[in-house]
C-alpha cells in the first residue's frame, strides 16, 4: 500500500471507512483500513461493478486517477453512456437531450444538476462505498453525506484502485493506424486548395497587394475569392480575417515557401519540388507546419469572445498555444476512426484530461486565468455579453478554441470531417485522416495518376486523377481552361511565348509533353512549337543580368571548365565576357573569394549619364590622367560604363593601346552635345589625383571654357593705383587728361610678375596654349 | 540641422549664451511694463527714487517707461541691490534660484526654512525689495494648471523677480566646499572618480553594436507592439500576482520599454557596464533612433550604419550636445522607478479595481520637469570646484522641497507618491522623509546622468555613497552652449593596445575617441560584427574589402595602421592579414561583374539594322558585343520596349526576378 494511499485514506471521516469496510464485508477496525487496497479484494469488488460504474472508473483511470465530479457527469451526459438511464425514463432521456443541446451551444452551457437519485450520483456513491473512489479534500460537503454522488468536488481514485483496473479492465488504446492506406479525399482538397491559390498568384506579374498590417488588399481579396470560387460570401468578406480558411491557406504557403511577400506584394516563387513529393508527405508537411509553428493563432478567432487589448490580425502564437495544440491533437488521436463525435463532448472529455489547457498554472491563480495579469498572453478574455466564471469559462475560452481548431485548421488540413459546413456539431475523423497525423513511415506511395492527352487541335487533357506536379508544369507553358476531375489545356502562341519568357525552350516542352502524355506528340504541335520559338526570340531583352569579365581570357577558360563554377556561369560572349547563371552571383563571388580573387562589383547605372543629380556616382578612379591627356588605366578590367563615357571624348592612341584626350576628341563630344562642365566633372571624379592643373588650362582652352577671354594682355608698366573718384578729377583736369591713357577693363584681373621671371611665364603660357598680345 | 554653436553666436549680451534649459515655474501673466503699470502712482514714484530719477511732470506711463529704462542698466540695478540688508538680499537670491517667480505660500515656505528672520517680518524685507522694483506682485501663470484644466479662476497672485533683474544680478549658486584631500574627519579617504571626456559616446557605440541584430523574445516583441499599436489611456494594470493594491492604491508598474532581463543579460555578455546605465543608454540610442527595429518591419533591432560616423566622427562634440537636449527633453519616469533601489516604492491612487488613476504622461513630465529645474538650477553653480552633496541637497531642500512632486500641490492630496513602508507615503515637506526619497533622486541623477554625459567627476566614499561632485567644463558647453578650450583642444592620445588581432579575419579595436582614426578605418574596410570584450569586433571579408574599394577607398590608411601594429608586436596572424589585404588589393580590377545589366539580342544583323533604323536603339547603347547582342543603357530600356512594342515588334522581355518556373 502506498503512501499516498494512506494519505487518502486519511482524508475521509472515520465513520466513512466503517461503512466501506462493512460494504466491502471486512472487520470494523480502522487499523485494518489497509486491507481495503489489497489487490484480489480489489479486483473481485471491480469485477463485480456494474457497467456505469465501470465506465467511471475506466475514465477515471484514463484521465489520470482525478477529475471533478461535475466534470465527469458533463461528460457521461454529453457522450450519452448513462445509458441505464436512456433506457430507464423518457424524462431522462429528454435531459439528457437538452444537456447535449446546451454544451454545444457554450454560451448557454448548463452542467446537469446533482440529483440524489440520478444515475451517475447513484454509481459514484456506490463506488465512494466501495471505497474504490474518494473525495478531494477541498471538497464542500456541505453537512451532507460523504458518500452522497451529489457533491461538487475532485474524485480521486487510489493508486491501488487504478492498477487493479488497469489488470482487470485494461486501458483505452491508442487505435491503430493501417500501414499503406491511402489519404483521402479532403487531404487532396488541401493539396487542390494550395495549388489554386498558388497557380492564381503565379499568374499575376504584379502579385497581390499586402497591406502595411500583412492582409491582403481588399481588391486583391476579392480577387482570391472569385478565383477560388467563393461568390455566395463575397460581400461578408471585407478583409482577409473575415476568411480564415483562405488566411491559412496563404499562411501555410508562405511558410511552405510557395508565396513569398517582397515589397508590398505577394509573389509566387517555385512549387515543382513541392507539389512533386508525395501527397501524403505533402499533407504531413503541411499539417506540422500548422502544429509545430506560430503563424496560426487559433486565439484570434475564438467565437463569442472578447479579447483585450485587441490583437494584431497577424499576431503570431503564443508557445502556450502550440503546446495546447500538442494536448487535443494528442487526445484526438484516441478517438475512434470511422464514428462521428460530438465536439462538445469532445471538448467535455478534453476537460478531465487537460484541465490546464492553455493557462498552466504557473501564471496566475487558477481563477484568475483570464485576467491579463495572470495568463501567459496578457490577454483580458471576456465574453460579448459578460462575465466569464470559472467553470462556464472553461467551456468558452478553451472549450471555444479546441472547436476553433476542430473546424479549422484540423478540417482545412484533411485531418477530420464534419457533419456540416455551417455550425458543425459533430466530427470524425477523415477517410484513413489518421494517416496524416501520426508518424507511421510509408515506405512508398504509389498513386495512379491519370495520363495526358496532346491533341492535334493543341488542346491538353490530363485524365483523372490529375496530379498537383503536372498542373504545375503544364501551367507553365500552356493555358488552363477547365480543372474538375479532368483539367484541359490549351497551347497557344501566347503561352509558349510566355514559357520560353521564364527560361524554357521549344525542346524543353515538347520532351514534357511527351513525358506526361507517354509517347510522341501530334506533328503539327512540334513544328507550331519550333515555330512559336523561332518568332518569340527575334528580338530578346534580358534586364536584371548579371556578367563577368575578365582581363585574361585563360581565366575564363579555367572559370568555364572548373566543375564547381561552370554551372555559375552562363553564356559566355566574348573571350573575356560570360554572363553569370540567375540567382548565382553571390555563390560565384564566394567562390572568387575562396580563390583569393577580388571581384570589383559595378551595378549598372540608373541615370543616362554616369552622374546622379549632376554628381558623379560614387565609383573608384579607373584611370590616372597624365599632363598630356593620356588617360592610363588603373586596372585590368575597366568598368565598362565609364569606358563607354569616355570613348565620347577620348581616343584611341596606336602605340599604347591607351586613350587619350585631344583638342579634336574634345572639340567632337562638344559637337555631340556633351559639355565641357560635364567632362571636366566626369574626368575629376574617375581620374586617380584629378586633372593635373596643366592639362585642366588646355582642356579649358580647347573647349572654350573661358568664354572667349583666353586672350592674355601683358601691360607695360608703370601703371597708376588710384580710386575711382581721383581718376574722374584727373580726367577733369586738362594737363593730366592727356597724359592718361585707357583703363584696364572691368572685370580683369592685373597679377604682378617680377621682370626677371617675365619670360619664362610668357614662355609657359604659350606652352599652355594661350594666346599672348 | 542647425548648428548648436550658432545660438552662442547670437546670444545675448553679457557674456550669457541662449541656455537650452530654463527655469520651469509659474510666470507673470505680463510683462514688466504691464505689471508696473497697473501700480499706483505713489509706488511707481518710490521705486523711481530708488533708480535716481526725477518725476517731476511726468505721467505714470512715462514714469514706468523710465524705470523699466533703468533696469535694462545692469550697473543702475546693481548699484540698487547694493543697498540691500542682508535678508532682503538672501531672499532675493533665492528667489532667483528658485525660479524668479513664487506664490504667497511658497515664499513663507522659502522665507522660513532659510531662516531669513521671523515670519512677521517678511512683510517688511517683501515691502523693501518691492520699493527698489526688485519683486513685484502680480498674477502668476503655472504651466501645470493650464495642463490640467485648472486655468482661468484658480490663477495665483506671487511674487516676480523681473528678468532684467535677474540678469543684471547674475545669482550663482551658493555651495559648500569640499576638500578631497581633507575631508570631514569621521570619514575615510573619499575615491575621486573623474569622467574621461567623451566617454559617453563611446560607451553608447559599445551599447549600440552589442544589440545590433538582437532578436526580441516573445514578451518584448508584445511589448513593442502594444507601444506601437495601443493607444495609450491609463497606465496598465500590473500583475496582480504582487501586491498591487491597497487602500485605493496601487504599485505603478514599471515604464514602456524598459530593458528587458533578456536584453540585459545578451549586452552581459559582450560589454561591462552596471544595469543602470545599460537602460540610461539603450533608452538614448532608442530615443535618437541610432538603435531602432528593422525596417523590414521584423522585431530585431539594427543600428544606423554611420553610427560610429555620428558618435565619434568629427561631429561628435556637436552630437553630444543634441544628445543631451534629447534626453533632457525625454519624458519618462524610468528615473523614479530606478528609486526601487533603494527600498522605495512608487505608488499611486487607484480605482476600486486596482486600476491607476494617473493621467497618461503625467508622471512622465513631472519627472521629466523636475529634471530640468535641477539643471536649470545646476547650470547656475560654480565650475571646477568639488560641491559637498549633503550641503547641496539640503540646499535643494531649502529651496524648493517639492520640485519632484511639484504638480501635486495643485491637487487635494497627491496622485502618487512614494513610500518606504506601506500605506505610509513620504512626505517631502519633512526633511526626514525628503531625505529618504528626493535626495537619493538627486543622488542618482549625478552620480548616474549627469556624470555619463561628462557634466561632472565625483567623490564616493569607501561604501560608494555620493560625497562630492564638480561641474567640468563640459557642464558649460551643455548647459549653455559655451565652449572653452578644454573641449575644442581635447585631442585625446592614440591609445595602446588599440588593436586585437584575434585571428586572420577577425579584429578587435578599442573603442575610444582617441582610436578613432583606426575605427574609421575599420568601419570602411571591414564588417562590423558586434562587439566582443568590450571591444568593437569587425570582420576582414573580401566582401566588406571590395566594396570599400569599389566606393574609391584607399586602403593606404588600413595598411598602415596594421603595419603600425606590427611593428610593436610581432604577429603571425596579423602577417597573414597584411598578405592577405595587398594581395587582395592587388588582384582588385583583374575581374569584373556587372549587376542589373540591360541586354538586347536580335535573331540576326538584318533584324538589328532594322531596329537602327526605325527606333532609338542606336542612343541607348552601352558597348556592342556582338552584332546581334549588345549592353543597353539601364535608363532607356523601357522607352525602347515602348517604341519598339509601338512600331509593331514584340520584344521577348526576360525578368531574372519573375522566373520561378524556369529549370
Amino acid at each position: 500500500m502506498e503512501q499516498i494511499d494512506v494519505e487518502l485514506l486519511q482524508t475521509a471521516p472515520s465513520h466513512h471507512v466503517q461503512t466501506v469496510l462493512k460494504t466491502r464485508n471486512m472487520k470494523g477496525q480502522s487499523n485494518d483500513a489497509a486491507q481495503l487496497f489489497e489487490p484480489t479484494s480489489l479486483q473481485e469488488t471491480i469485477r463485480g461493478l456494474d457497467e456505469i460504474e465501470t465506465a467511471i472508473l475506466r475514465e477515471l483511470v484514463a484521465c489520470g486517477g482525478r477529475a471533478n465530479s461535475r466534470d465527469l457527469a458533463l461528460y457521461f451526459y454529453s457522450a450519452n453512456l448513462l445509458s441505464a438511464e436512456k433506457k430507464g425514463s423518457e424524462e431522462a432521456g429528454q435531459r439528457s437531450l437538452e444537456l447535449l443541446r446546451s454544451v454545444q451551444q457554450p454560451v448557454t452551457l448548463q452542467y446537469p444538476p446533482p440529483h440524489p437519485h440520478g444515475t451517475f450520483e447513484l454509481a459514484l456513491r456506490h463506488l465512494l462505498m466501495l471505497g474504490l473512489l474518494f473525495w478531494g479534500k477541498q471538497t464542500n460537503f456541505a453537512g451532507r453525506d460523504y458518500s452522497n454522488g451529489v457533491h461538487d468536488g475532485v474524485l480521486i481514485i487510489p493508486r491501488a484502485v487504478q492498477d487493479a483496473v488497469h489488470e482487470i479492465v485494461g486501458t483505452e488504446e491508442l487505435p491503430l493506424t493501417t500501414i499503406g492506406e491511402q489519404p483521402a479525399e479532403r487531404v487532396h482538397t488541401l493539396q487542390r486548395t494550395l495549388y489554386l491559390y498558388w497557380s492564381f498568384v503565379a499568374a499575376l506579374r504584379e502579385g497581390l497587394t499586402v497591406l502595411s498590417n500583412g492582409l491582403l488588399a481588399r481588391a486583391a481579396l476579392r480577387q482570391v475569392i472569385e478565383h477560388m470560387d467563393l461568390k455566395a460570401k463575397n460581400e461578408q468578406m471585407r478583409t482577409e480575417s473575415d476568411v480564415p480558411h483562405l488566411l491559412f491557406v496563404r499562411l501555410l504557403l508562405m511558410k511552405l515557401g510557395l508565396l513569398q511577400q517582397k515589397q508590398g506584394t505577394l509573389c509566387a516563387t517555385s512549387a515543382e519540388s513541392f507539389f512533386s513529393s508525395p501527397l501524403l508527405e505533402r499533407a504531413r508537411r503541411c499539417y506540422h507546419l500548422w502544429l509545430d509553428t506560430s503563424f496560426w493563432n487559433e486565439l484570434l478567432y475564438i467565437p463569442e469572445l472578447l479579447v483585450r487589448p485587441v490583437l494584431a490580425p497577424l499576431e503570431v502564437a503564443h508557445e502556450e498555444v502550440l503546446s495546447a495544440r500538442q494536448a487535443i491533437v494528442e487526445r484526438l488521436a484516441y478517438e475512434r476512426a470511422g464514428e462521428w463525435h460530438s465536439i462538445a463532448t469532445f471538448i467535455a472529455r478534453t476537460k478531465l484530461y487537460a484541465p490546464y489547457l492553455l493557462f498552466p498554472r504557473q501564471y496566475g491563480p487558477r481563477t484568475e486565468r483570464y485576467s491579463s495579469g495572470s495568463n501567459p498572453y496578457g490577454l483580458d478574455f471576456r465574453l460579448k455579453r459578460g462575465w466569464l466564471t470559472h467553470r462556464e469559462g472553461w467551456h468558452m475560452v478553451e472549450g471555444g478554441f479546441i472547436r476553433t481548431m476542430l473546424i479549422g485548421p484540423l478540417y482545412w488540413l484533411g485531418v477530420i470531417e464534419l457533419d456540416q459546413e455551417e455550425a458543425p456539431t459533430r466530427f470524425r475523423f477523415a477517410e484513413r485522416g489518421r494517416l496524416v497525423i501520426g508518424d507511421t513511415r510509408l515506405e512508398k506511395e504509389e498513386v495512379a495518376w491519370g495520363r495526358l492527352v496532346v491533341q492535334p487541335n493543341f488542346e491538353l487533357v490530363a485524365l483523372a486523377p490529375v496530379s498537383e506536379e503536372l498542373l504545375v508544369r503544364l501551367d507553365r507553358f500552356a493555358e488552363r481552361i477547365n480543372l474538375e476531375h479532368i483539367a484541359q489545356y490549351r497551347l497557344n502562341k501566347a503561352s509558349v511565348t510566355r514559357a520560353i519568357q521564364i527560361g524554357l525552350h521549344a525542346d524543353t516542352i515538347q520532351k514534357e509533353l511527351e513525358t506526361a502524355a507517354g509517347g510522341e506528340i501530334p506533328q503539327n504541335v512540334q513544328y507550331s512549337l519550333v515555330e512559336w520559338e523561332r518568332q518569340a526570340r527575334r528580338i530578346e531583352v534580358w534586364q536584371g543580368t548579371s556578367l563577368l569579365e575578365v582581363d585574361d581570357p585563360a581565366l575564363l577558360d579555367a572559370l568555364m571548365a572548373d566543375e564547381q563554377t561552370r554551372p555559375l556561369l552562363g553564356r559566355r560572349f566574348t573571350p573575356t565576357l560570360a554572363e553569370v547563371t540567375p540567382r548565382q552571383l553571390l555563390r560565384l563571388q564566394e567562390v572568387l573569394w575562396q580563390r583569393n580573387y577580388l571581384p570589383a562589383v559595378v551595378s549598372a547605372p540608373a541615370q543616362d549619364v554616369v552622374t546622379e543629380h549632376g554628381q558623379p556616382f560614387i565609383r573608384e578612379a579607373q584611370w590616372r590622367l597624365r599632363e598630356d591627356g593620356l588617360l592610363q588605366p588603373l586596372y585590368g578590367v575597366l568598368d565598362l560604363y565609364l569606358v563607354a563615357k569616355m570613348h565620347q571624348f577620348a581616343e584611341l592612341t596606336d602605340h599604347t593601346g591607351w586613350w587619350k584626350i585631344t583638342p579634336s576628341s574634345l572639340q567632337h563630344a562638344l559637337q555631340a552635345g556633351l559639355s565641357l562642365d560635364s567632362i571636366v566633372r566626369f574626368l575629376q571624379a574617375y581620374c586617380e589625383d584629378g586633372v593635373p592643373p596643366s592639362l585642366l588650362i588646355r582642356l579649358k582652352l580647347w573647349g572654350g571654357g573661358y568664354e572667349g577671354q583666353q586672350n592674355i594682355y601683358v601691360e607695360r608698366a608703370p601703371l597708376l593705383r588710384l580710386s575711382e573718384q581721383v581718376l574722374q578729377d584727373l580726367r577733369q583736369d586738362a594737363e593730366l587728361t592727356t597724359l592718361l591713357h585707357s583703363e584696364v577693363e572691368q572685370g580683369q584681373h592685373l597679377v604682378r610678375v617680377s621682370l626677371e621671371n617675365i619670360d619664362q611665364v610668357l614662355a609657359l603660357l604659350r606652352d599652355r596654349g594661350f594666346t599672348l598680345d | 540641422m542647425s548648428n548648436p554653436l550658432d545660438n552662442f553666436k547670437l546670444a545675448r549680451p553679457f557674456g550669457l549664451a541662449k541656455p537650452i534649459i530654463a527655469q520651469h515655474g509659474p510666470t507673470p501673466l505680463g510683462q514688466v511694463t504691464d505689471i508696473l503699470t497697473q501700480m499706483g502712482l505713489s509706488e511707481l514714484r518710490t521705486i523711481a527714487r530708488e533708480y535716481d530719477l526725477v518725476t517731476n511732470g511726468m505721467n505714470k506711463q512715462q514714469i514706468v517707461a523710465a524705470i523699466v529704462a533703468q533696469m535694462h542698466h545692469p550697473e543702475t540695478v546693481r548699484r540698487v541691490a547694493s543697498r540691500l540688508e542682508k535678508p532682503q538680499r538672501q531672499l532675493l537670491a533665492a528667489l532667483t534660484l528658485a525660479g524668479g517667480a513664487m506664490t504667497d505660500d511658497e515664499m513663507r515656505g522659502l522665507f522660513e526654512r532659510f531662516s531669513l528672520g521671523l515670519v512677521s517680518q517678511l512683510q517688511g524685507v517683501l515691502v523693501a525689495l518691492q520699493n527698489k522694483g526688485l519683486l513685484l506682485r502680480t498674477s502668476l501663470n503655472s504651466a501645470p494648471q493650464h495642463q490640467f484644466g485648472l486655468s482661468g479662476a484658480l490663477l495665483d497672485l506671487g511674487w516676480y523677480v523681473p528678468t532684467e533683474v535677474r540678469t543684471a544680478l547674475r545669482v550663482s549658486m551658493p555651495i559648500t566646499p569640499f576638500d578631497v584631500q581633507q575631508p570631514a574627519e569621521d570619514t575615510t579617504t573619499p575615491t575621486i572618480v573623474l569622467i574621461e571626456p567623451y566617454r559617453l559616446l563611446a560607451d553608447l557605440l559599445l551599447v549600440a553594436r552589442s544589440l545590433d541584430g538582437y532578436q526580441f523574445n516573445h514578451d518584448e516583441e508584445r511589448d513593442e507592439r502594444s507601444t506601437l499599436l495601443r493607444v495609450p489611456t491609463s497606465l496598465t494594470l500590473p500583475n496582480t500576482t504582487g501586491s498591487p493594491s491597497s487602500g485605493g492604491s496601487a504599485a505603478i508598474p514599471p515604464p514602456a520599454n524598459i530593458l528587458s532581463t533578456s536584453m540585459l543579460s545578451s549586452l552581459g555578455t559582450r560589454v561591462e557596464y552596471t544595469p543602470a546605465f545599460l537602460r540610461f543608454a539603450v533608452g538614448l540610442l532608442r530615443l535618437t533612433d541610432i538603435l531602432h527595429k528593422d525596417d523590414s518591419g521584423a522585431l530585431i533591432l539594427r543600428v544606423l550604419p554611420n553610427a560610429a560616423q555620428l558618435l565619434l566622427g568629427s561631429t561628435h562634440k556637436e552630437i553630444l550636445r543634441e544628445l543631451f537636449e534629447l534626453w533632457l527633453a525625454q519624458a519618462s519616469y524610468e528615473s523614479l522607478f530606478d528609486l526601487q533601489e533603494d527600498g522605495l516604492r512608487l505608488r499611486c491612487r487607484a480605482t476600486s479595481l486596482s486600476y491607476p488613476t494617473l493621467r497618461p504622461g503625467e508622471l512622465e513630465a513631472e519627472n521629466s520637469e523636475a529634471r530640468q529645474s535641477l539643471i536649470a538650477l545646476l547650470a547656475q553653480a560654480p565650475r571646477g570646484q568639488w560641491i559637498n552633496f549633503a550641503a547641496f541637497a539640503r540646499f535643494i531642500y531649502r529651496l524648493n522641497p517639492l520640485f519632484l512632486q511639484k504638480r501635486q500641490r495643485l491637487f487635494p492630496g497627491p496622485h502618487w507618491w512614494l513610500e518606504q513602508e506601506e500605506g505610509r507615503p513620504l512626505r517631502p515637506t519633512q526633511l526626514h522623509d525628503w531625505l529618504q526619497a528626493e535626495a537619493h533622486y538627486l543622488a542618482h541623477l549625478v552620480r548616474g546622468p549627469l556624470y555619463w554625459w561628462g557634466i561632472c567627476d565625483i567623490v564616493l566614499s569607501q561604501d560608494k555613497q555620493l560625497l562630492a561632485f564638480r561641474l567640468t567644463p563640459f557642464a558649460d558647453w551643455l548647459f549653455d552652449g559655451l565652449e572653452t578650450e578644454d573641449i575644442f583642444q581635447y585631442d585625446p592620445p592614440l591609445p595602446a593596445d588599440i588593436l586585437e588581432i584575434v585571428n586572420t579575419e577577425e579584429i578587435l579595436v578599442r573603442c575610444d575617441l582617441g582610436a578613432w582614426p583606426i575605427i574609421e578605418v575599420m568601419e570602411v574596410f571591414a564588417e562590423a560584427v558586434g562587439v566582443r570584450a568590450s571591444r568593437l569586433y569587425y570582420r576582414l571579408t573580401p566582401k566588406a574589402f571590395g566594396n570599400a574599394l569599389s566606393r574609391g577607398h584607399r586602403p593606404s590608411k588600413l595598411f598602415a595602421a596594421l603595419r603600425m601594429v606590427s611593428e610593436e608586436q610581432a604577429n603571425d596572424s596579423l602577417s597573414q592579414i597584411l598578405a592577405q589585404l595587398e594581395h587582395w588589393a592587388a588582384s582588385y580590377g583583374r575581374m569584373r561583374v556587372y549587376t542589373d545589366v540591360t541586354l538586347l539580342e536580335v535573331a540576326d544583323t538584318i533584324v538589328m539594322r532594322e531596329l537602327s533604323a526605325t527606333s532609338t536603339l542606336d542612343e541607348q547603347i552601352v558597348q556592342a558585343i556582338h552584332p546581334t547582342l549588345h549592353i543597353l543603357k539601364k535608363s532607356g530600356t523601357e522607352r525602347l520596349i515602348d517604341d519598339l512594342k509601338r512600331r509593331g515588334q514584340t520584344p521577348l522581355v526576360h525578368d531574372e526576378e519573375f522566373s520561378y518556373g524556369a529549370d
